[in-house]
């Protein structure tokens, strides 16, 4: 069983008995992409539909005034 | 484009504008369900690739360097050869990934700062190291204790439960490969 080490580190007996060796390097790239090949982050779904309208409660019928009974 | 502009560590140092392509292998986790699937490194201990970010290098030996550092084995490791990846350690998922940033160049492969995978695939790492890539189609996912998720052809699932590596749930391989696609956002690696 082994791991991806690179070659400087064979002096390590830990990473020589794991290593899957890529060699000694050769040169440096300093990569600056255009575009980051990256995805960009998952949409945020919004509701597909409106929200319910908030429920006034209607108000409440004024108070019907009875007339008093005038005396015949 | 590119253009030789100084030496580090002795090193030739060339500027280029496009990402290097290479070959990493990785394990897998996730829930029964096959949902919730993490790319993570075949070395123990080591961060995972989170889904729709970059893989950011960090060295755990010397906090005095940025990794990759060409005194030390830090950085994103790929490789330039698919047939080196079958040395490595339970691989369970195999792919191309983008290398950026810094990028140490090795001769049989590369140490990066950034990175991200671009195309991905299960494989049964029982019939990888025996043969090759292409003969490594799993059949089924095993699912173990930590979330740990195995891919396997049939033959390999009856090796494996033949000498007590039963699984607690199986998963069919072609709905975790299409998950893991969709949680990368990436194509299908075909060899």
């Amino acid at each position: 069983m082994a791991s991806l080490v690179a070659g400087r580190r064979e002096a390590d007996p830990l990473h020589r008995r794991t290593a899957v060796d890529i060699g000694l390097p050769k040169r440096v790239i300093e990569i600056e992409p255009a575009s980051l090949p990256v995805p960009e982050p998952a949409p945020i779904l919004e509701p597909s539909i409106d929200p319910l309208p908030e429920i006034v409660p209607e108000p409440e019928p004024e108070p019907v005034r009875v007339p008093e009974p005038t005396p015949r | 484009m590119k253009s030789a502009v100084s030496v580090v560590h002795g090193l030739p140092v060339e500027v280029e504008v496009e990402p290097i392509l290479a070959w990493r292998s990785w394990t897998l986790t996730g829930r029964r369900d096959g949902e919730g699937l993490l790319l993570r490194p075949v070395t123990a201990g080591s961060r995972a690739w989170r889904p729709r970010e970059i893989a950011h290098a960090t060295c755990r030996l010397a906090w005095s360097h940025e990794a990759p550092n060409a005194d030390c084995s830090c950085g994103l490791h790929a490789t330039r050869e698919i047939d080196l990846l079958r040395r490595t350690r339970c691989p369970a998922v195999l792919g191309r990934v983008a290398l950026w940033g810094r990028v140490i160049e090795h001769e049989h492969g590369y140490r990066a700062r950034f990175a991200y995978p671009q195309r991905l695939r299960l494989i049964c790492q029982f019939c990888f190291w025996q043969g090759s890539a292409a003969s490594a189609k799993p059949d089924v996912v095993s699912w173990y204790a930590r979330d740990l998720l195995v891919p396997m052809c049939v033959h390999h699932l009856g090796v494996a439960e033949a000498n007590g590596m039963r699984p607690r749930r199986i998963l069919p391989a072609g709905l975790v490969d299409l998950r893991l696609r969709e949680t990368y956002a990436v194509d299908a690696l075909v060899i």
